[in-house]
Order: C-alpha cells, then structure tokens, then sequence
C-alpha cells in the first residue's frame, strides 16, 4: 500500500523537456523498453515548452469504467494499476475514454500498458522513477507539507473539469495560488478551445483555472526582422 | 594549441603522426571537408574510442577504450562539484581503461617516468599534490570526503594558505568569490582572480562574422544541440530511445522563411555555404528568426552540418564560429541518397 501522507505532485511550469523522466521510465524491469510517462510539447510550432503526463489516478478511473474485460483494477490506496494480462483484450477502449490521454495499446503484445506510479516502489514508500531524476522538479513525490514549503505560491489542484464532467484525480497540479482559491479547479476543456482561437492571432487569452480570464497580446518577437 | 590549429598543423606537415582519445573531429570540428582532408594526410594515426566513431575510421590501429562505468575515478562538474564515478562493469573484449593503455604506451616507448600508477586513485592522489595551492585546489579532497558528502567543492585546501595548519575538516567552496575567500592569485587581497583581489568588466568589441550574410547568402546558419544527443553522438545515436525522440537533424526554420521558399514542414530542403551544402528535412517554427536557420551537430557523413560551417575562430577563446555563417536554402527535388542508408552503427 501507498503511504497515505505521500502524493504526487506535477509542476509542468517547471518542465525544462530534459527527457530523463522518459529514459529513467524506459529503463525499467517491469516494462523494459518502453516509457510509461509522454513528455509532450505543448505546440511545438510556436513554443519548446513540454509537459510531463503521467498517469493521474482517478478517483473513478475512466479506463476502468470502459473496459469491457475488468482488466483494470484501483487498489484500495486510490492507485489505479496498469491491465492485467490475462484480462486484457487490447480492445483500446481506454485509450479512448482516458481524459488525459495516458494508456496506450502495445499491438505487438496485444496489451495495454500505463502508469501505475511504479507501484512496487511508491507501495513501500518510494519515489517513482521518473521523480526520482527530475531535476526541476516538475515531478514531485513527496508530502503536501514538503510541497507547500517547497512552492509557497502554488496550491495542488486535484480537479479537472471536461465539459460536464469533473475528474478528481490521486496526482495533484500545481496551480498559482491566487487562482485556485477562487475555484480549484483546472477547467481543461476551456483551455483547448482558447488555444484554437489563439492560434493565429497571436492572442493568448488563459481561463484555465476556474472562470479567471487574462488576456494578453503577444507581439511577434520578430516583427522587425526582414526575410 | 587548440584542436583546429593541430588540423592545420598536419594540413602544412608540421604534425606526421596522431594519437587522439575519445576525438571524433569529423563531427565536431566545423568546415569538415578540411578535417578529412588532414585525417588523410596523416602519416600515422592511433584512436583511443570506446566504439568506432567516424573519425576513428581514419586511424591506422584503434585501440578500443573504456565507457565511465567500466573505470572508477572523479569527475569535477561544471559546477565544480567533485563527484565520484564507481565502475560497475568490467571493459568487454579486449578493451582497457584509456590510462592503462597510456601506460602501456608510455612502457613501449622506454618512457614511463610519471606513468607507473596502479590504480586511479594513485593518480588522484597525484592530482591532490599536483593543485596544492592552486585555484582549483584538490589537496584536502580525499575519495572519503567525496562519498560522504555527495561531492566536496573545490578549491578544498589540506592547509589553511594563511597559516599553515591542516585542515583536514575543510568542506571545500560550494560559492565561489565570497566576500572573504581566499585564492592563490588575489591572495587575500580580495575575492577576485586578480592582484588586487578585484573583478573586471571586459569589454568585448562587435566584429562582424568572418562568412557574414551578402546577396549571394542571404541568411544565417547557426548550429546547436538538442536534448538527446550528446556531442559527436559515438554513445547516444546508438540508444534506440534517444534516437527515436530526435532521429536525424533537421532544418529549422520560421513559417515566414518557409513560405517565401515555399517550404513545407518535413519538406527536403537543401542548405549551402561556401563549402558545401546539406539536405535535410524542415521543420517550421515560429521558435527562431525568420532571418536565420539551426541545424543541431551531432551527426555524421552527409548529415552532418559541419559540412558548412566555417572554421574561423574567436581570437581569445579559440571557439569556431559554429554559431554564424551565411548560407542559403532552398526546396530539395527529393530525398538525398542517404535517407535510405542506415548509418554505419545502425
């Protein structure tokens, strides 16, 4: 079992896209070869910036709610575990349905396979592989009083809201602190509309958290710059 | 002399014969045409490498090295930490550690003097009298210190400069230039690396690039890194996960750029300097200037981009000018032949 004083925490402001989290993954015994954790740019066209998914534990796993075989069990300590190979029939069910875009389908070996917060390690108390070499800290495992000494301007958020659905979640987001006491909560479907908008314009307005708007135009830093 | 100057060097027959450790200069060193050119002319050529990198390709006996976890000894980050690396795995084959193979040479040659150590801690032992004093001074680590404290800082004297005493507890200098530290040029005389113990401002005087942009090149290539190659690639483009992230180099370039040369993403795209030219696939970003193109280093062959770059160097510093020269891009009518070789490790 998970201690329960111990959670993770996701910093993505902090992710400097250095990969170690994806090699330290990729390296392990019980998936060897594949990395459980996407590192992914945010868009890439317009910005180096990346994210870090990993899986986020849902408190009602969406994964398992969709799988037609029961291959994916949540343990008592809120840790949602990756397919059972017996079970599992590959069908991708849960690819579809997982809000975050976690699980994938390996067809080589017709199983899916995803986080599970390397749990024969954070089950006696030890850090997942990839908080383990993350050197910024955008992935942190640890204790909500470590956290909030660490990040006095951030709150954990651990609510996500698609369209009408909300999502809690065992992982936690680090979000500004003033923003989550109006309401915490990360409303991630508002987020991926206002990208499309932004898009060409390069106007990027920010209601991800709660009903909180800023805009700011962003002049291309290259205006003056002659082809 | 630098590494540039040695080519230069075998290029006018000053230098016959070359023994390099862990060099790949086909890859690293810029306008690389030269380079092969002098790796030709060698009359005699030995590589130490722990594989069989593209310069060593050149060499007359290659002599296969050890990787960090095959060797045990420190390592001083860039920070100036001390690290320990422990060996985890024996050298496969008939590799050795690089200072055994020195040794050994050192004996062929009837001149060991000063290469007689039986272990690496022997030479760090040699290394701790060897700095004694200096600015990077190693005297009070010891290997124990090291382990102990996740790496010990230096300069960590064995003798306090001032008095004399031993100083077997110093911690080393996690901060450097603190108001009252001490350093063998300033010596007391403030925290600076000069006489008076004071910092300088140097004033660095514009100097327009030695390939600068004209009509003929009207753009700027510069070269860099990404994340998941280091250097010449000899160790990463052989791991298949690095390699997958970012598998060979590509064109970046601005959607402004790309439009007036009717470039697409992932379009073949030929870039050419003076000295030669390169195709590659584009990736178009608003992440640089419209006005300048980046082509990362790490590979080889006709993938690499210091095909093109220029060899002139930074007066001081001795650094080429990998970050500057004028070039000129255009569509490619397809895939270059090499797209469909793998590359020599692959």
């Amino acid at each position: 079992m998970k201690p329960d004083n111990l959670h993770f925490f996701i910093d993505p402001n902090r992710c400097i896209g250095c990969q170690a989290c994806v090699q330290a993954c990729s390296e392990c015994d019980t998936h060897r070869g594949e990395s459980m954790i996407h590192l992914e740019y945010v868009d890439r066209s317009h910005s180096v910036q990346t994210v870090p998914v990993i899986c986020m534990h849902c408190d009602q796993p969406t994964c398992a709610e969709v799988c037609p075989a029961d291959a994916i069990k949540r343990t008592g300590d809120g840790v949602v575990q990756s397919a059972r190979k017996p079970r599992c029939i590959a069908c991708g069910n849960c690819v579809m349905a997982c809000p975050f875009g976690v699980p994938e389908v390996y067809e080589d070996r017709q199983l899916m396979m995803k986080c599970d917060m390397c749990y024969d390690r954070s089950s006696v108390g030890k850090k997942p592989m990839c908080a383990t070499v993350c050197p910024s800290q955008a992935l942190f495992f640890g204790t909500r009083e470590q956290i909030e000494q660490m990040r006095p301007q951030s709150t954990p958020v651990n609510a996500f809201q698609f369209g009408n659905q909300t999502i809690t979640t065992q992982v936690f987001t680090m979000v500004p602190k003033a923003s989550a006491q109006q309401r915490p909560l990360v409303d991630v479907t508002a987020a991926m509309n206002e990208e499309a908008q932004a898009r060409s314009p390069r106007d990027v307005s920010l209601s991800v958290i709660g009903n909180r708007t800023a805009t700011a135009t962003v002049a291309d830093p290259f205006a003056e710059v002659e082809v | 002399m630098d590494a540039y100057e040695i080519f230069r060097k075998i290029d006018a027959g000053e230098i016959r014969g070359l023994l390099s450790i862990c060099f790949n200069p086909m890859v690293s060193l810029p306008d690389n045409a030269f380079i092969r050119r002098a790796l030709e002319k060698l009359e005699f050529y030995v590589a130490i490498d722990f594989f069989l990198n593209d310069s060593a390709r050149f060499a007359d006996i290659i002599l296969p090295g050890s990787l960090q976890e095959e060797d045990e000894g420190v390592v001083a980050q860039v920070e100036g930490r001390v690290i320990k690396i422990n060996k985890a795995v024996d050298c496969p084959g008939e590799a050795r550690q690089d200072w055994v193979i020195i040794q050994d040479i050192a004996k062929a040659l009837e001149r060991p003097h000063g290469m007689q150590f039986n272990s690496p801690r022997e030479i760090f032992e040699e290394l701790r009298i060897a700095s004694k004093g200096g600015i990077a001074d190693y005297s009070g680590i010891t290997w124990e210190k090291v382990e102990q404290n996740m790496g010990v800082f230096w300069p960590c004297p064995s003798h306090d400069p001032k008095t004399g005493e031993p100083t077997p507890d110093h911690p080393g200098t996690p901060r450097l230039f603190e108001r009252d530290s001490y350093n063998s040029v300033a010596k007391g005389a403030g925290p600076f690396y000069f006489p008076d113990g004071k910092a300088r401002f140097n004033v660095a005087d514009y100097r327009v690039p030695v390939d600068d942009i004209s009509d003929e090149y009207p753009l700027f290539l510069t070269t860099g890194r990404v994340v998941s190659q280091f250097l010449s690639g000899t160790q990463t483009r052989r791991i298949g996960p690095l390699v997958k992230q970012y598998p060979e180099p590509r064109i970046e370039m601005h959607p402004r750029l790309a439009e007036k040369l009717g470039i697409k993403n992932q379009d073949w795209t030929t870039a050419e300097t003076r000295r030669g030219s390169i195709t590659l696939r584009a990736m178009v970003v608003t992440t640089i200037r419209p006005d300048t193109i980046f082509v990362p280093y790490h590979w080889a062959g006709k993938k690499s981009i210091n095909q093109l770059t220029v060899a002139a160097q930074d007066p001081i510093s001795k650094i080429p000018q990998y970050k500057v020269c004028g070039c000129r891009v255009k569509k490619a009518d397809g895939p270059p032949e090499y797209a469909s070789v793998l590359e020599p490790q692959q």
